[in-house]
């Protein structure tokens, strides 16, 4: 048991205490060192210039250190060697953070191209710190790493893009992805996201705060005005949702049908008109009835008005159904 | 840390788009290699690295000319585009019935831009790497491309190898793009 100990301490001086003053240690020292005096310099003085000078010395010697580390361990990842592309993310991690300007989307697109600057920049020097030209070789090999660094970076670029695209057209997310080539969906991602539920359910709302427990006579009107209420619907409901671009790929109409006990059915309607893997699009359906309060409702209530106005009622199904296609029957 | 919370939101990822990217420039690279090789008597290695070259260029390319030009595009096409790359159609809309023609427009301006930007990276490659398969000289240049049927100037072998090359990836790519798309609309 004691032996082990030893053994183990050994291990652990040898990584925490080198040899020698030349080591990857001392990097990181000098690293945890600045980052410490940079916080004292922060609390004697708060923010300046003193405090970031030394603060990016930390991030430099800390750089350093890792990558001195990771080469020396000859840590490689497909063959080819890590500590340039550590070197590069934490370049990026320092450099983004303090430019507030930029974005960390634009820390990503930089990181490859970071990353092989540091391959790059030790070929095109002499010991002396003279300009030189690598050897043709490593010429070949410094092109194909660009190369694939760039297309690095397009491929976090596209990344951004599509998050871009699903910001701006968020009811793509109810949709099915399978058939793409490009893209895989995350599973429980945004299926509440469809703006035609919301846009429905609202909608509802809406109808019901017009109409519930009004007159009958008015709700007549209202019906045969139905098509106008429900854009004026739509607008105040579009603007209130901030869906930035896919608010016109969105269209509210409504299909008035006679139901029994001298009611309305509505059908309520969400058409999409968008980027969808139906082809065709699609619309999303609610069923509304309205309908004059039965009598026998009203003689329990026990009104006093001598000849009563039927009061209207409204009920709504709770579910919302998808159908492909567009209705054939747009107008009423 | 803000580098986290920059995921949270992530819903999709391009993960078919990079995996079907590598596999067709693997595909691209080797038949193109095969070519050079045997036209320009280029060693096995040498082929590689050429060919590797001048289709991660043209990749790298064409992302960029997409990526810069999306979004300039008006919301019609660009919601096209979205709906093909989401999921794989474009959607019924007044444009829709030109789309067709204009991938395959786009298709075959792709393959004529991409020959000459393989033809013209090719020989910068082989200059800068000191190992010329054409000289250096910017007249002659030009006038191969202007006067390429003058009778007195022959095609550099290169210029066909590279054509040749192109054909053969484009025709293996396409194919390929075929049956990818054949089999997800049986699925």
């Amino acid at each position: 048991m004691i032996k082990l100990l030893q053994i183990v301490w050994g291990w652990i001086s040898d990584i925490v205490f080198p040899k020698d003053y030349y080591a990857w240690q001392t990097l990181i020292y000098l690293g945890f060192f600045s980052f410490a005096m940079s916080w004292v310099a922060r609390l004697a003085v708060g923010q300046g210039l003193t405090v970031n000078v030394i603060a990016t010395a930390g991030w430099i010697f800390f750089a350093l250190g890792i990558g001195w580390l990771l080469e020396n361990a000859k840590v490689r990842l497909f063959g080819l060697p890590v500590a340039p592309w550590v070197m590069g993310a934490i370049v990026c991690i320092y450099f983004f953070g303090l430019v507030q300007w930029l974005t960390w989307a634009n820390g990503f697109m930089a990181w490859p191209l970071v990353s092989v600057a540091i391959v790059a920049i030790p070929q095109f020097l002499t010991w002396e710190l003279r300009p030189k030209l690598p050897a043709p070789m490593m010429r070949q090999q410094l092109i194909l790493l660009l190369l694939i660094a760039l297309l690095l970076s397009n491929w976090f670029q596209f990344y951004f893009r599509l998050q871009n695209w699903l910001d701006d057209y968020p009811s793509l997310l109810a949709d099915d992805f399978s058939r793409s080539g490009f893209v895989v969906k995350l599973p429980d991602q945004g299926e509440d996201q469809a703006r035609g539920i919301v846009l429905l359910t609202r909608t509802e709302i809406e109808i019901k705060a017009d109409l519930e427990e009004t007159p009958w006579p008015h709700v007549e009107r209202w019906l045969l005005n139905m098509n106008e209420h429900l854009e004026s619907i739509e607008d105040t409901i579009m603007v209130s949702l901030e869906s930035s671009e896919e608010g016109e790929l969105w269209r509210l109409t409504g299909l008035r049908r006679g139901a029994d006990n001298n009611g309305y059915a509505l059908d309520l309607r969400a058409i999409w008109s968008g980027p969808s893997s139906i082809r065709e699009g699609y619309y999303l359906e609610k069923t509304c009835t309205v309908r004059p309060r039965s009598p026998g409702a009203r003689a329990s209530e026990a009104t006093l008005d001598s000849p009563p106005t039927p009061l209207a009622v409204v009920e709504c199904d709770l579910e919302i159904v998808k159908h492909p296609g567009q209705p054939t029957v747009v107008e009423s | 840390m803000p580098v986290f919370t920059l995921f949270d939101q992530t819903a999709v990822l391009p993960l078919k788009g990079i995996i079907f990217q590598t596999v067709l420039l693997l595909v691209a690279i080797v038949l193109e290699a095969i070519v050079l090789r045997q036209r320009l008597k280029l060693g096995f290695q040498p082929s590689i690295r050429y060919a590797a070259t001048i289709n991660l260029l043209t990749v790298v390319l064409g992302w960029t000319v997409f990526l810069a030009i999306e979004p300039l595009l008006s919301n019609a096409v660009r919601t096209q585009i979205i709906s093909y790359v989401m999921f794989g159609n474009f959607y019924a809309s007044p444009l829709s019935g030109n789309l067709n023609v204009a991938v395959v427009i786009a298709g075959l301006i792709t393959f004529f831009l991409t020959f000459w930007v393989k033809v013209i990276a090719l020989e910068w490659l082989t200059w800068s790497v000191g190992t010329p398969i054409v000289q250096r000289d910017a007249t002659s240049n030009v006038s191969r491309f202007r006067y390429r049927r003058s009778p007195t100037q022959t095609t550099s072998p290169h210029v066909l190898a590279v054509l040749q090359a192109n054909a053969l990836s484009f025709s293996a790519v396409l194919a390929l793009l075929l049956l990818r798309y054949g089999l997800s609309q049986r699925l």
